[in-house]
């Protein structure tokens, strides 16, 4: 008994199906498994029947993984890729996660951490996976897109890692991944829907995701309704993706898991990448100014040259401090809480915390005092800068030491600012 | 039905023997002459043959070639000239693994009588 033309290629559908296209393997599939239906129908099955039977002893995913198998034996990058993604998948969450805690809870470290997580994540994982992914699909026709989401996934992790970090351009680099990825989310759902059978929780999660990326353009282009978009995002991934994804794993462990990773995830990143991380761009550096230079400072206090002289620097110490405590109120009320700033100078650009700017608008005042001090004075001060082991000849370092010092800064603020007021481009600026 | 474990290293050199004894052929026939001749004790699956057959093309140990049979493409292996020495390199090996686990397993033999 031999197949029709039409019952072969019913079959070489299913190899089809299944993502079978290594070297001659698609061939090597379809033979054994006419070969296979022939037999059954032998003993009076029908076709449909004999291929049921078949198909029971020998499903499409155990074929799939059959590809994968004989990837594994003949392609050695495709092995160490393996390997990579092995050892590293475990390695470098576990990093990251505890880059982030360390962070978290201000313990050494943290940086390093999170730097080399991050590192490993975009220059070796992801690469990995995308070959990984390319090999077992084996499809010319794929390069293209595994290039494209390669890069936008590399793009993203570097803008986070800058934008933790601090490190200037980060905005740029996370708008850019972020175009790239809304760029690719459509072609990505027509590719998925080829190979799943349902399609509802995909279209939804496709949804949902676009959603949560629009909230974080809204949010870096400070345009009103990020918050909102998030929440629907949330909604749809949280109150309907997921649990339509949940009864359709039937049970399965390894969707159930999935499940629940993203649960976890999708949140998480949705509402860090949203309020904790903030995306401002040059222009708010600039209309955050004009704001402090509506404030009104004291008169005597800026330009007081009739005021200072009298004032003794060492025994009106209190009330100095009074003085910067009401103006630190003041700017406080003009500044937006956990907003960063960019500082241009000619050469050079710097991410600054509100809080940098402030002590930094402070410090000024104080090197206004100090101008106007007497000899006495600045020997004070020059005994301070002794201890303190300050080489440039810049009173502003020492002052911001006083209010550092009030406000119980952390050592690398300091030193971050510190960088910032010696750096003589900047002061020029 | 012999476990799968105890089968997974010696299946390369059965496969390797029965080409060589019977010259070209293809997967299906392959798993057909490896059940009749170990009385069904034998049975390759597709996730076993396929992979170490591609992994045996990709060496040089094996070379394919195709044939319309059927209405449908047949893929048939045979070994290669450079092939007959892996052949013969691979059976004595397992023949050798075979006689060592004899001795293991002959009673009276071995461990108890060391004691």
């Amino acid at each position: 008994m031999h197949l029709t033309s039409e019952q072969i290629s019913h079959i070489e559908a299913l190899i089809d199906k299944a993502g079978i296209n290594y070297s001659h393997l698609k061939e090597d599939l379809v033979d054994h498994l006419c070969c296979d239906v022939e037999q059954q129908m032998t003993q009076g099955l029908s076709f449909q029947a004999a291929l049921e039977q078949v198909l029971i002893q020998c499903s499409l995913e155990h074929l799939f993984d059959l590809q994968k198998q004989t990837l594994l034996l003949t392609n050695k990058l495709y092995a160490i890729m393996k390997s990579i993604v092995k050892s590293f998948g475990v390695i470098v969450p576990i990093m990251i996660t505890a880059g982030a805690l360390f962070k978290n809870f201000h313990l050494p470290g943290a940086s390093v951490l999170l730097t080399l997580g991050f590192l490993l994540l975009c220059f070796l994982l992801i690469p990995a996976v995308a070959i990984i992914s390319y090999k077992e699909l084996n499809d010319k026709k794929n390069l293209v897109l595994h290039v494209w989401t390669a890069v936008a996934a590399i793009f993203l992790c570097t803008g986070l890692i800058f934008k933790i970090m601090h490190w200037p351009g980060a905005n740029y680099i996370m708008f850019a991944s972020i175009v790239f990825l809304l760029l690719l989310i459509p072609v990505l759902l027509i590719e998925f829907r080829k190979r799943l059978r349902s399609n509802a929780s995909l279209i939804l999660a496709f949804t949902g995701i676009i959603l949560l990326l629009t909230s974080i353009l809204f949010k870096m282009f400070h345009w009103p309704g990020a918050t909102i978009i998030l929440a629907f995002s949330f909604i749809i991934i949280g109150f309907l993706t997921i649990p339509i994804y949940l009864v359709q794993a039937n049970g399965a462990p390894q969707k159930v898991l999935l499940a629940v990773i993203l649960a976890i995830y999708i949140p998480v990143f949705g509402i860090v990448s949203v309020h904790k991380l903030n995306y401002t761009f040059e222009g708010d550096y600039k209309s955050m100014h004009e704001r402090l230079d509506q404030i009104k400072i004291p008169h005597d206090f800026t330009n007081g040259t009739k005021s200072f002289p009298k004032m003794d620097f060492t025994n009106n110490y209190n009330q100095i401090l009074a003085e910067f405590d009401a103006i630190e109120t003041k700017l406080k009320s003009k500044l937006k809480q956990g907003d960063h700033y960019y500082i241009h100078s000619q050469k050079d650009s710097m991410l600054i915390s509100e809080m940098d700017l402030l002590h930094e608008h402070i410090a000024s005042f104080y090197g206004e005092l100090v101008n106007h001090a007497n000899e006495e004075q600045i020997l004070i001060v020059n005994q301070i800068k002794e201890q303190l082991r300050i080489e440039k000849p810049s009173y502003k370092p020492l002052l911001y030491i006083h209010v550092l010092d009030r406000l119980h800064l952390k050592r690398q603020q300091f030193v971050h600012l510190n960088q910032l007021i010696m750096n003589p481009k900047y002061a020029q600026s | 039905m012999i476990s799968r474990e105890l089968q997974k290293g010696v299946l390369k050199p059965l496969i390797l023997k029965v080409l060589n004894e019977n010259g070209r052929m293809y997967g299906y026939e392959i798993t057909q002459k490896v059940q009749v001749l170990t009385q069904g004790k034998i049975k390759l699956s597709y996730g076993a043959l396929y992979p170490i057959l591609h992994k045996l093309e990709k060496d040089g140990t094996l070379q394919t070639e195709s044939a319309t049979v059927n209405n449908r493409t047949r893929v048939y292996y045979h070994i290669t000239p450079n092939g007959k020495s892996v052949v013969k390199e691979k059976i004595e090996e397992l023949e050798e693994f075979i006689n060592t686990i004899q001795i293991l397993l002959k009673p009276n033999l071995g461990l108890d009588t060391c004691i």
